[in-house]
This record gives structure tokens, sequence and C-alpha cells, in this order.
């Protein structure tokens, strides 16, 4: 014994003090009462106040309870339910810190049983009615074979170790464990429904380093459980649980938590798997492999992650095996089919106004001199199909009636069409996964397969994912705990689609709307693209390979892959101490490779200019000379990322009395690496795989001018991010009603420049909570049977991209030599920069309705992002026009509410889901004045994602120019640099300060129903319109093109101004976007999804083959219910390309066996 | 019992190591090998030898100098930087302009240069070392500083004077790195002071021959004070600092060896180049479709003269001329330092200071190479002058011949406007509407841009 103290001794050393006090206190046993024919519940609950000790119990047992009596003073526990139980029709049993209440088994024969060695075991398993349940499973515990029930509900099982442990499960049945101790032949054995048995449900929370009982936390949490999280179809994590978590919203402006807090740090939050964060591509989780999810909103919640938890924390945890469960696998598998995007949702300018565009320009002779400087002056700017006509007619190389015949089918055509037909198809998602789990007493597990087979949206993109996952526990010795996880994902994928919104023609590239990429039999055509079709044509230099570019041909030229592998090893120990005191040792190393290759063959267009621009001809020998070698090309990156964690941990855990103290302790270390490598390889001959070496030292003449070296793309790139952190993080909960939690947490990092990030002051946080319901005076019990208050207050922080010391980028090559080392100052030196900081409150109400009919939160939320990191616009004499610097801070404040209720319980169901949030910020400090107005400038007093406008004063009724309202006089545009603050006028904040969602779930019998709606109100945004610079300098544009101003009076019937003078197109471009008449309201309705499945079970169909069956079909992206702007404009695809995700129908099933 | 022990005992121990924590060492390793916190010799050579420091030339004046033009057409394309400075106006206002020097707003630009070479400056006294490589990264420093101060003092103060300079504004002089001390105005004594001290001091540090052209070396010094004296229009010190750089390197290119057809008839770091630099990359300066050439100035070429061909090419058609002659090797702009202006300021200085035939004999051997030969027989024939104004006035045209966009004219131009014998008008017609730069206009100064005077509070130049 005095050993074990020593040891002891040794451990606690390394405790706070305040955990040794309490470790020396240890915890009462003793009970002290007095009551005459009480409830036997009354004074089980007595005993659990003063012993801190739960008891588990079912209802329907306690109802043959008898009342009674006793008087004890300062008794032993175990003594005191020796008294309670002395006449009881039922026994107990004390584990850990639970009593066990079982109705009493006859023991008469313990006598003769215990005489054998081995016994034979009969009997049958019923439900509660009394019905046989066939197919139920038998288990000898520590045993892994397992036996069914009969078609009577009957089982046999010989030679059974007298002191063996029955196992008995069914689906949907609370599995039941019967000691063969107590047991008299033949076993009828009765199951109890697995739902409701146990009054309380417990909801634990995991942040990542432990695991917190909800009643006792005082911070925000919100936990997506299996059943909401497998709702949705989707292969990617996060995508599931976007309008079903309170607080989560996923706006143009980016996916945050509660709002945003910080301008130029990362934005990112924080993915934590399986209690460390996440380094690979989340699209590499298995979906069918998660167990839940949970999101720490305030500083309680998330300030354990301290540097990075400034933006919200998610944490993932995937599925383990359970203890003494029989084996079960399980098998899902779906489709879903999703429609093309709808192109014809961009507004791009018609072909026939393009067309009368420019012929318009070509007439006013801005085209006149490209015939003349090409090829005299080597100058081959690029043109659109018509105006190449036009210059064709104009030089007497085709006839005019030639020209305007292909004008007329131009003007027809639409090249969205063309778009859709041959680069687009429907995108088709297979997923199958098999699982299997469980475990014996000493041993459990969990393993997946999971294959993804997903053919793009874009021709020729398609990919797979392979998944398989094993982990295990294991305890070989008393209070230690092992366990292990491999996981494994492999992706591949081909890319050889064509990017399609590159064809857009929204002006910013050089398509025009009349683009055709086959002709009427369906061959191929070339289309303009970076130097003039009358050059390509006419091009006398002797071998030069065709560089007309010809979009369908192109997607046969390359060959595009890239394979990922993603390994993680996670190794934990767990040992228990003294009850309640446990230490932690996890390890986690994930390695994650990819590779891309990407070979462009000989008649891809890009190589072929790239040969073609290097060809030149040796003036002596005449012989041709291919600096780029006539070959294939090969791109290869390859990046290898490796992070290991370390964590060891002290985990108490313990109640004495009215007491319950648990706290964590320890620290962490951190190593990120990551490497690529990329080459280039020509003259490639993939039949012999060989490749011809290129000199990529030497200058070569460059056949249209100048001279240059050839690409040969090589990187190399080695980052390393190491942290270490201490941490500790405790509750006190006294007499289960008032909660007090305290967290620290102190990172270091190699992080670059400021002295700051290497002695930084530690993040904490605090709470308190107190379960007024359980107030003797609380005089709701009946209507609200469950009210909590909760308060907490602490600081997250955030991560520094800026740097106290310049910082520089290094190259290799410059116009001297190539292989001269270059530098670059990306980041300017700032002495004064620190890190992020970001102060949190949070105020929360939680209640319940009897049987939690209504159940819901209240959350009031203030987040002061302070030493925000900004972009400074600076005076560009000092060199950088913007620097970073601590020059902001940011109040966002918001509520969260999250009611759900079941309005109907009866054979039909019907549950709701309402969730409402809001959320506003304001820029609460800005060191210096913004003179950008409109972009992202920065005003004090605002939110920081803002839409601000010139007023609109209609269009000048002479020449259809934009005017605006300046010091409340109507004024013309080009007035419109003199406009101050005060003629800005504020719409309001770009991102959403209401928004929801509205889930309902219908179930009758064995069929669910459920639809998600969400919505989204009191924000603005600019809606897409004419932008003539784009019409100017590009080949495309916006199809208000054809509303705007042409003639006198128009101005009654359109706010799109008239085409500009090309002098003021800068003026109109500035006024006219920026204006307010082209904010629109972004309040909206949206139907989100719906649900149907089907479930079968065994206990309503006995005969079936597996336990359960669920077989379901789920669309989304349905579209807009409501919206308030009148434009059929999608608020949250209200850019001038995009498109709202496509619809996708889904079809699967899941079978348990 | 006693295994168990053991096993808490290896537990302890593990925990007790950990909780020692890990070593300050650890945190050294560097985040990104890309990125370094520059501080050797090595770093700030590497930072002089981004191209950053050949590539942004300040080119406004270049944009506002005579000798070429733009269509309407053309020029309607045109950003608004381009449009203001081809027009000498402040027509298309400026909202946000981040940086006035560079054309894309990317953050590039002469005071890019300038911020790089304080902190390589500031860096070194940190280093406390010397020596050869020390003396030349130094050296190279100092000349970029100067250099920038030098060309943005042709576009953002008035032209020097002497009687003025300690009134006129100069340029705002940046000699520390921080970026959060303000910007203020020198007065023009200052910033010529500053720019010669820089210079004089980088030419006593700089090697004699530099490892590339793209590098700063003696002789690019000693031009370089040269043009600066020229400025400041103190042709004798002009005179004497462009003799010492010809001292050091005088190679001149025989036409006759250069391809007349050819688009590119120069390659870059020509035998003539002393130190390449290209202007900043305006789209109006850098599209040969957009420029076109006076025809005035193309008729002074003389028929034997091979610049006709080799600089330029004429569109018979459209009567439309084209320069190609860009010392860059490319289409970028030439505004590098180079042996025939050199000997251009040496014989002007030879003139002005009555030595009339070291004058004629400068711009006679610079011609030379340039005029056709028949059978290795030159067609040239020596130019004699009269007396000093002739040789001047002879060097004057052809020194607006030979230079023609080297970024050389818009200082002439300001410096000549004070003498009647040479003083120009230069009108354009853009639209319909008529600009006119007059002699001694203060549109000769361009105006400061907005946003630099909003943040820093600045004083704007007279006139705007």
């Amino acid at each position: 014994m005095a050993k074990i103290l020593l040891v002891m001794r040794l451990i606690i050393v390394l405790l706070t003090t305040a955990i040794m006090q309490v470790s020396a206190m240890g915890y009462a046993q003793k009970v002290t009462l007095k009551q005459n024919n009480a409830r036997l519940t009354t004074v089980l609950d007595e005993i659990r106040r003063q012993t801190g000790f739960d008891f588990v119990y079912s209802d329907k047992v306690m109802n043959t309870a008898k009342p009674v009596s006793l008087n004890v003073t300062n008794a032993d526990l175990n003594d005191a339910l020796e008294i309670c139980f002395k006449d009881q029709p039922m026994s107990f049993k004390v584990e850990d810190k639970m009593v066990i209440i079982q109705p009493k088994e006859p023991s008469f024969l313990d006598d003769i049983l215990s005489r054998f060695a081995a016994i034979d075991v009969r009997g049958r398993v019923l439900d509660e009615a009394g019905n046989p349940l066939v197919g139920a499973t038998i288990q000898v515990k520590g045993k892994a074979l397992a036996y069914k029930t009969n078609d009577k509900g009957e089982f046999e099982i010989k030679g059974v170790d007298e002191d063996a442990t029955l196992l008995v499960s069914y689906v949907g049945f609370k599995t039941l464990n019967i000691s063969l101790k107590d047991a008299v032949m033949p076993l009828e054995i009765k199951l109890n429904v697995a739902a409701g048995e146990l009054e309380e449900v417990k909801v634990v929370y995991n942040t990542g380093y432990q695991e917190l009982n909800k009643e006792r936390s005082t911070g925000s949490f919100v936990q997506i459980d299996n059943e909401l999280f497998n709702r949705r179809v989707s292969t990617n994590v996060l995508d599931r649980i976007y309008d079903i978590t309170s607080g989560l919203a996923k706006n143009t402006t980016g996916t945050t938590i509660r709002g945003i807090s910080t301008i130029n740090a990362s934005k990112e939050i924080l993915i934590v798997v399986d209690n460390f964060p996440y380094e690979g591509d989340l699209n590499n989780l298995n979906p069918n492999d998660i167990e839940s999810v949970t999101v720490l909103k305030d500083a309680a919640a998330a300030s354990i992650w301290g540097v990075r938890a400034g933006n919200g924390v998610i944490v993932i945890t995937t599925k383990r095996g359970d203890y003494n469960k029989r084996l079960n696998l399980s098998v899902t598998s779906n489709l879903t089919i999703g429609s093309k995007p709808d192109l014809k949702y961009v507004p791009t300018i018609s072909s026939k106004d393009m067309i009368d565009f420019e012929k318009a320009e070509f007439e006013k002779g801005i085209y006149n001199t490209f015939d003349d400087d090409y090829p005299a002056f080597m100058s081959f700017p690029v043109l659109p199909s018509v105006i190449e006509l036009l210059l064709a007619v104009r030089r007497g190389a085709i006839s005019k009636e030639e020209a305007d015949l292909q004008i007329t089918k131009y003007a027809n055509h639409d090249v969205r069409d063309d778009i859709e037909k041959y680069l687009l198809q429907n995108s088709i998602q297979q997923s199958n996964s098999l699982s299997v789990s469980g475990g014996g007493s000493a041993y459990n597990f969990f393993g997946s397969v999971g294959y993804n087979n997903t053919k793009g949206i874009e021709v020729g993109n398609k990919s797979n994912l392979l998944t398989i996952k094993f982990t295990n526990t294991y305890k070989p010795i008393k209070n230690l705990e092992l366990s292990g996880e491999i996981a494994y994902a492999q992706t591949k994928a081909e890319n050889n689609g064509l990017y399609f919104r590159s064809f857009l023609p929204i002006g910013s590239s050089k398509v025009s709307p009349y683009t055709m990429f086959a002709n009427e039999q369906g061959n191929s055509l070339a289309i303009p693209r970076d130097i003039r079709t009358a050059y390509i044509d006419t091009a006398k230099f002797p071998a030069l390979l065709d560089e007309h570019y010809r979009p369908l041909d192109e997607l046969n030229n390359n060959d595009n892959t890239s394979t990922g592998y993603d390994f993680r090893i996670n190794a934990g120990l767990k040992y228990t101490i003294l009850t309640g005191l446990e230490i932690n040792l996890n390890y986690q190393q994930q390695r994650v490779l990819g590779n891309t290759k990407t070979y462009q063959n000989l008649n891809s267009y890009d190589l072929r200019r790239e040969i073609n621009s290097f060809l030149s001809i040796d003036p002596v020998t005449k012989a041709l000379i291919y600096p780029v070698p006539l070959g294939d090309k090969l791109s290869t990156g390859n990046s290898e990322l490796v992070s290991w964690n370390f964590r060891s941990q002290v985990n108490f855990n313990r109640g004495w009395g009215r007491h319950n103290l648990a706290a964590i302790v320890g620290l962490e270390s951190r190593d990120n690496s990551l490497e690529t490598v990329a080459n280039t390889y020509y003259g490639v001959d993939r039949s012999i795989n060989s490749i011809t070496p290129i000199d990529a030292v030497n200058s070569y003449p460059i056949r249209f001018g100048g001279s240059g070296r050839i690409a040969n793309g090589v990187y190399i790139r080695n980052t390393i991010n190491r942290y270490a952190s201490y941490f500790a993080n405790g509750s006190y909960t006294y007499n289960d009603k008032y909660i007090l939690s305290l967290s620290g947490r102190r990172d270091q990092s190699n992080f670059f420049g400021a002295k700051g990030n290497q002695n930084r002051i530690p993040l904490w946080s605090t709470g308190i909570a107190w379960d007024v319901s359980r107030e003797d005076f609380y005089p709701f019990k009946e209507a609200l049977p469950y009210l909590k208050f909760r308060a907490t207050y602490g600081y997250n922080g955030n991560t520094n991209p800026g740097s106290a010391y310049a910082i520089a980028s290094f190259g290799q090559g410059n116009n001297a030599s190539s292989s001269i080392i270059t530098a670059v100052i990306t980041v300017p030196d700032n002495p004064q920069l620190r890190w992020e900081k970001v102060k949190n409150i949070n105020l929360g109400i939680e209640f319940g309705t009897k049987n939690r009919t209504i159940y819901g939160s209240i959350e009031y939320y203030k987040k002061n992002g302070l030493d925000l990191i900004g972009p400074v616009i600076n005076d560009p004499t000092s060199g950088f026009s913007t620097f970073i610097g601590n020059r902001a801070s940011i109040l966002t404040r918001g509520i969260d509410l999250s009611f759900s209720a079941t309005v109907i319980n009866r054979t039909f169901k019907w549950n709701t889901n309402i969730l409402l949030n809001y959320n506003t910020d304001k820029v609460t400090s800005y060191e210096q004045k913004s003179i950008d107005f409109f972009g992202y400038g920065i005003v004090v007093g605002k939110p920081l994602n803002k839409i601000q406008s010139y007023r609109f004063a209609g269009l000048d009724s002479e020449d259809g120019s934009i005017k605006i309202y300046l010091a409340d006089t109507i004024s013309n545009s080009s007035n419109f640099s003199k406009a101050t603050e005060s003629d800005i006028e504020y719409n309001g904040q770009a991102n959403p300060k209401y928004f929801g969602s509205l889930m309902n779930s219908f179930s009758w019998r064995n069929i669910s129903l459920s639809f998600l709606m969400s919505f989204k109100a009191g924000y603005y945004f600019r809606r897409s319109s004419v932008n003539y610079g784009n019409i100017f300098n590009g080949w495309g544009g916006h199809s208000d093109y054809a509303k705007r101003w042409q003639q006198k009076g128009d101005e009654m019937k359109t706010n799109v101004p008239s085409l500009p003078i090309p002098a003021n197109l800068d003026i109109t471009e500035n006024v006219y976007s920026n204006s307010n008449i082209l904010v629109e309201k972004g309040d909206h309705i949206r139907l989100k999804d719906i649900r149907l499945s089907y479930t079968l079970n065994r206990n309503t169909f006995r005969k079936l083959p597996f336990q359960s069956m669920s077989i379901y079909v789920y669309t989304d992206n349905l579209g807009l219910i409501w919206k308030a702007n009148d434009f059929n404009i999608d608020p949250d695809y209200a850019g001038f390309s995009s498109i709202p995700n496509p619809r996708n129908f889904s079809i699967g099933m899941t079978v348990s066996l | 019992m006693k295994k168990i022990l053991s096993y808490r005992f290896i537990f302890a121990l593990i925990l007790s190591f950990f909780f020692t924590g890990c070593k300050k060492e650890w945190f050294d390793v560097k985040s990104d090998s890309l990125l370094v916190v520059p501080s050797s010799l090595k770093d700030f050579q590497a930072l002089l030898d981004n191209d950053l420091f050949n590539s942004q030339g300040v080119a406004l004046g270049e944009i506002a100098s005579d000798g070429h033009f733009m269509t309407d057409a053309v020029f309607q394309r045109r950003g608004s930087i381009e449009k203001n400075a081809y027009t000498w106006s402040h027509d298309v206002p400026y909202i946000s302009v981040s940086d006035w020097l560079s054309d894309n707003g990317n953050g590039f630009g002469a005071y890019k240069v300038i911020y790089n070479s304080n902190l390589i400056l500031g860096g070194l006294i940190k280093l406390q070392k010397d020596g050869a490589e020390y003396n030349n990264v130094k050296g190279q420093a100092l000349f970029h500083r100067g250099r920038c101060f030098y060309e943005l003092s042709q576009v953002w103060s008035t032209p020097y004077l002497e009687t003025t300079a300690n009134s006129s504004l100069g340029i705002p002089l940046r000699l520390e790195s921080d970026i959060n001390i303000p910007s203020t105005r020198s007065t023009l004594r200052q910033t010529y002071d500053q720019i010669i001290s820089d210079l004089t001091l980088a030419a006593a540090l700089l090697p004699v021959t530099s490892l590339y052209k793209t590098r700063a070396s003696k002789p690019a010094a000693f031009a370089l004070l040269a043009r600066t004296y020229l400025s400041m229009q103190d042709y004798k010190r002009a005179g004497l600092y462009a003799d010492s750089c010809l001292k050091l390197y005088n190679t001149l290119i025989d036409f006759n060896t250069r391809s007349t057809t050819s688009s590119n008839p120069f390659e870059i770091f020509n035998p003539e180049v002393i130190f390449h630099e290209s202007m900043a990359n305006y789209s109006g300066l850098t599209s040969r479709a957009s420029l076109l050439i006076d025809p005035m100035l193309y008729a002074l070429y003389d028929n034997n003269d091979l610049r006709l061909n080799i600089f330029f090419i004429k569109n018979n058609t459209t009567g439309n001329i084209t320069f190609k002659g860009n010392y860059t090797g490319s289409i970028l702009q030439f505004s590098g330092i180079s042996t025939n202006e050199l000997l251009l300021i040496r014989a002007e200085c030879f003139a002005r200071n009555g030595k009339v035939v070291e004058a004629v004999q400068d711009l006679n051997g610079l011609l030379k190479t340039r005029w056709k030969k028949v059978n290795g027989i030159t067609t040239y024939v020596d130019q004699v002058a009269t007396d000093s104004e002739d040789a001047l006035r002879i060097i004057l045209k052809e020194r607006k011949k030979e230079l023609i966009i080297r970024g050389q004219r818009w200082t002439d131009l300001r410096r000549l406007n004070g003498d009647n014998r040479f003083k120009e008008t230069i009108t354009r017609i853009i639209n319909g509407k008529t600009y006119v730069l007059e002699p001694g206009s203060y549109k000769y100064t361009f105006p400061i841009p907005d946003d630099v005077i909003q943040l820093s509070g600045m004083k704007q130049n007279i006139g705007w």
C-alpha cells in the first residue's frame, strides 16, 4: 500500500494543487437518512443527492416497489441500500458511480448449478407483450459465437460456463445482460424497447479533448446526431450540416459560425476529427463512418482550442465499436443524379446585340489599323469572328453576301447551348459502404469500407474514392484501455474536361456569345483565341503546327490525372489510476500524398503554340530548330503532407456529496510539414516512356519578337508548422444546480516574424450555469420541468498572417540568368504586429416541457474581434500601397434560437425543428479613413460586409447618361469624384441579418417524410448589370445591354444608362455599378431538400432476412419558394456569372444484418 | 500488483517528460522554405537581382513626350494614368490609384524599389561587415535608390533651377523602410542633394564591371550622375561624369551588323548597354501597333541612316510608322544606360563648354556607326560646326533622333524650355479636343496622385 501511495504521489505531483486537495478529500459514501413509509424513488433521490451516485432503473420495475422506512446516520452507502431493497422485488448492484436496479431473479438453483462446470441453456426471447422475437441474437459474453432464436423465439446453447453472462439483443430493443448464475431454465427473456427506457437521455458533447455531459456544461454547443447527419445525401461531411446547425451560415462571403470576427486573418473554421485537427481533404472522410458532429460556438466551448478557435470549431467524431455488442453488419448504397447547371441563368448579352455592337465599332474605324499592322508590324491581336469577317470583306477576301450569311447564323446562335451540349453532362454519383462492428467484454471494433464513383458535370471529369477504416479498443488489464485506428483513403480523378465557365460570354474572357463549337454536321470548329485567326490562316513560316483552337478537340488532347492517398493512424492509451482519475495519451499521424500528372499530347493547343513560338530556322543550314521538342508534354506535381500530434492529458471526473468536478490538464505538440515538388518534361514518348531533354537555361528567340526560356516547371517548397500548447479546463458542479467552468490555454508556434507569436498572453474562458428547475422554489415544475441559464466569457484567438519582419519569397531566374537566385519582399516589416483576439460573451437559456414535447434554447452572444489584422491602405510612396496591420476591431452580436417540438406523437408522428439566427456586425474602430466606399473599404460603424451606393437620380433625357444625387441635388455623373461620405447611401449589411431553417418530419408506421426549408433576410446584394467596360474591352457582356437608353424618352422606361463614349467609360462604370438602382433585397425562402424513406425491421416483419432495412429517395437544391427581388435572381447566386447549384436526385438504401 | 505499479511508474515518467515541454530550438525551424527574413549579403543580392529593379523605369514622362502619338481609337482604350499623362491633364479622376508609377496597380513601381533599397541599406548596417561583396551590395542599393529618386524627380518636381531649389517642392524622399513613417515632401535642393549623394557613394563602392548588366556598376553610377547634372543644367559636371563613364566603357554597335528587317534588331544586353532597365509596362508604350512615330521626326533621318529601317518600320498602305529599335530585346521600352546616350551627353557638354572640335568629334564618332557602309566604306560625311551654338544645335537634333523612346526626352524638354533657342510647344488633338503644352507650363510637373495626397496629406504641385 505504501508503494501505491508513493507512485500516486508521483503522479499527483503533476496535477495542480487544486486537484490534489480534491483527491485527498476522497469522496463521501456516507448516508444520513430518516424516512418513514416513503416512496422508494424519493429515498433514492435523496441518496443520490448525498452521494452523487446515479440510479439506473426502468419505470416498470420501480412501479412494483414497496414503501421504505429507514433511519440511518452516517451509514455506508451499501448498508443504506441493503435496507432499502430488503423486501423489494428487485436487487441492486453498485458499479462505478452508478447503482443499477434490476428485478430480482430466482436463486434457488444456485447450489445445484454451481456443481456443474458447464450447463446447457434453453430459453425463449419475447417482446414486452409476450410475442416471440424471431432471429434475436444470443451471445455468450466474451465468446465470438452468436446464436439466433428460431421462428418461435426459442434458442438452445450447449456447454456454457455456469458463470457466463448472456447478451441478448434485437434491433430496436435494449440489449439485456443475463447472468446465468441466477438463471432458471428455460429462460424467459423479455426485451424492452430501446427508446425511452431510461428517463434521462444523456447528451454528451465531444470537444475534441473531453466528453462533456450536457447537464454539466456552461458553453454553447450544437450537436448533430447520427440520424440527422445521415438525413442528407452528400459525400462531403460539411454539406450535411448546413441549415441544421444553429449559427452556422454559408454565405457568398464564406462559411462562418456566428458571423465574422476577423478581416484578414484566417477565416477558416477549425475542423477536428477524432480529437485532432484534420489536415487532409474533408472529402476523404466517408460520411457513413461519422458518428456525430459537434459545433463549438462560444469561448467556453472553443477556447480549449486556443489560437485556432477564433472562427469556431467543428468536432467530428467517427464511429467506434462498443463493448458487449453483438456483431453488426451494415450496408449502405446510394445513387445521386445531378442535372446540368442552368447556363441560361447567367444573363449574358444576346448574340444579336453583341454583333450589332461590333458592327458599330467597326464602322467607327476602331479596327482600321488591324489589317494594316499585320503582317507588317508582327501584330496579331485576336479578334472576334464577326470583326474578322468584316475585315475580310473590306480587304476583298470574301463577298459581303457570304459574310452576311455567316453573321446571320451567328446572330441566331448562343454559345451557352454549345456549352451545355458538348461540355456538360448529368453528374452521377454512386456510393457504397459496408461496415462491421461488435465487441466483447474486453475488446471492441469497428471497420468499414466505402467506395464512391463520381462522374462530374463537365464531360471528361470523373473520380473515385476508396475509404477503409478500422478501429479497435482493447482492455488488456483492468483500468487500462488501448485503442488504435487506421484510416485509409485513396482517390483517383481524371480531369480532362474543359472549364465550362471560361466559355461564358461575360466579357472578361475573350469569348463571343455567338461562338460555335461545331458546324451543322457536328464537326469541331476552331474559335478565336490568343492570336488572330487571319494570321494563323496565312502564316507562311515552314513546318508550323496548326495553331487553331478547337474546344471539342481539346477534350481528347489531355490526360490529366490526380491521385491521392491519405493514411491516418491513431493510437490511444487510457489508464485509470483511481476512479475518476485517468491518464490519456494520444498519438496521431497523418500522411497525405498527392500526385498530379498532366499529359498534353502533340495535338493539344497549348503545346502546339509553345512549340511554334520557339520554332526557328538556322540561318546557315536552313534546318528547322525545335527548342521545344516535338512530343508530348508531361507536367507532374507531388505533394506530401505529414502531420503528427501528441497529446498527454490527465482527466479528473469525480463527485463527492453534492460536489462534482470534471477537469483536464494536458499538453500537446503538433508538427505539420508539407513538401511540394513539381516538374515538367518535354518530348515525351509515352509508348517507350522516353523524354527529350530541353535547354531551360539559355534564351531562344520567340517568333513574335523577343526571346525567352522554356519553362521547365521545376518547383520545390517545404512548409513546416509547429505548435506546442498547454491547456487546462475544469467544471465544478454543485448540487447539480450550479456549474462553474474555467479554461485556459497557451500556444507557441514557429510562425514567422512577430515576437508576439511566441510569447503571447494565454487565452482563457470562464462560465457559469444554473439549473433553476432543480431549485425547490422553482414554480413551473409541471409546465416547464427543465430550465437552465448559462453565461460564458472568454477569449479565442486567431493566427496571424503578417510579420514583424520583412519576409522575402525566393525564386530563381531573372532577365540576366536563369540560375540566379532572386527574392521579392512579399510582406513588409511591421514591428507593431500582434495576434488577433476574439472576446466572447454568451448568454443562454435552455428549456424543456414535460417529456420534452418542446425543447429549445435561446442564446445571445457578443464577439469582440480585437487587434484585428486588416489591409491598411497605405501611401504608395512608402513602397507598399497596402500592408497588414492591427488596425481594426469588430463587434459581432447575435441571437441563436433553436426549438424542437413534437407536434403529434401517435402512430402518426410530426416533429418540427426550427432554427432562427440573428447576426450583425459592425466595425468599431479602424485606424484610417477609407477611401473606397463600395468594395472592401472598411467604415467605422458599419458592418464589414456592407452595401453602400451612390443615389441614383435617373438618366439624362438628352444623352441617357447616369445622374446621381450629390448633396441632395441632381448631378452629372462626371462629378462623382466630388462625392463625400455624406453623399453615399448605406443600404445595409451584405450578410443576412436573419437566417434559419424549418424542418418538418412526418412518420407513419414505416414511412417517414421530411423536408427542410431555409431562409435568409435583412440583407442586400448588388445585382449585376451592364458593364460597358466589359463590352468594349471584352467580347461579351450583360443582357441589360438590350435595355439601355438609346433615344430620348427611354429614360422613362429604363434605368440602364446609354452606351457612353469611351472617354466616359470609367465614370459610367464606376457610378452605375455602385448606384443604389442595382441594390436589391436579399430576403428569400428556399426549399432545400425533401427526403422520403421507408424502413423495414424484424419488429414488424418477422420473416425479414436481416435486422432492418431502409430505402429512401432524396432530392436537394430545389430552389426558391419566395424571394424579395423582382429579377429572378437567387440572392445566393447574385454574381454575374454565378449559377445555382444543380438539382440532385438520390435514391439509396441501408441494410443492417 | 507489482506489474501494475510499474505501469504507473512508466506513465508518470512519460508525463513528466512531456511536461518539461518542447525545446525552444524546436520552434526555430523555418515555416516555409520559400520565405526568408532577408538578413545576409546573399539575401540582399537576391533581392537586388529581382526583375523589379530593372523593369520599373518611371514612364510617365515618356508618355507625355513628343516624337510619338496615339490615334483616338488607341487613346480611348488606354487606362486613366496614360490618358492623363498623354494629355498633360487631370481630366480623368483618380480614386484609389494604388500605385501611379505602374499601370496595373499590383504594387510595383519606383517607390517599391526605394523600399527594397532602404531595407537592404538598413540590413547592411546590422551586418557591420565590409569587403568587396559588401561594398558591391551597398553600392547597388544606393545606386537604385538614387536612380529612382532621379526618375521620380523628373515627373513629380519642377525642373531644377538653382534660384528656386530651396523653395520649390521636391519629391517625397524615403530613406527608411518602415512603412509606418509618413511621407513628406522635401525641397528641390534636398532631392537633388540626395540623388547626388546616393550616386556618388554608389560610384565609389561599385565594381568597374558587374557580373550582369542587370546589376549596377561604376560606369552606370557615373552615367546617372551625368544624367542628373545634365537635368540640373550643370554642364561642366555632366560632361565630366559622362567622360568618366566612357573612360570605363565605350563600346558602340556598328549598325551595319544589324538586320534592317528584323522585328527585334537588338538583343537584350547588347554591347552598347551599360545598365539594363525597361520602363514600367504601360500598354500604350509597349503595343507596337498603338505607339506611332511622328512623321516629322521620321523625316529627319537620312536615307543612308541605317536607323531609318532598324529603328522603324513603315506601313506603306497607311503610312503608320512604328518603333522597333528597343534596346531591351523585347517590346518593352528601354530606359537604361547605354554608351550612345553618354556620348551625346559628353558631346553636348563639350559644345556648351566651348569645345566645338571635341563635341563634333564625339557626335561623328557615334553617327559613323549608324550610317550605311558600301563596300566597307562608310557613306557618312563628318559634320562640322561653325561655333558652339551650331554644334549644340546639331547635337540636340541628333540627341532627339538617337534617343527616341528612351525615357530621356521629357527631361530634355523640361530643361531646354528655359532656353529661347530650343523651346518648343507641343500640341495633341484627341477626339477633336486640342491639348497644348507650352514652354514653362506647370504641366511639366505631374500632379501627385489623389490617393497619395489624401493618405499622406502632402502638398500638391502648383497648378493642379
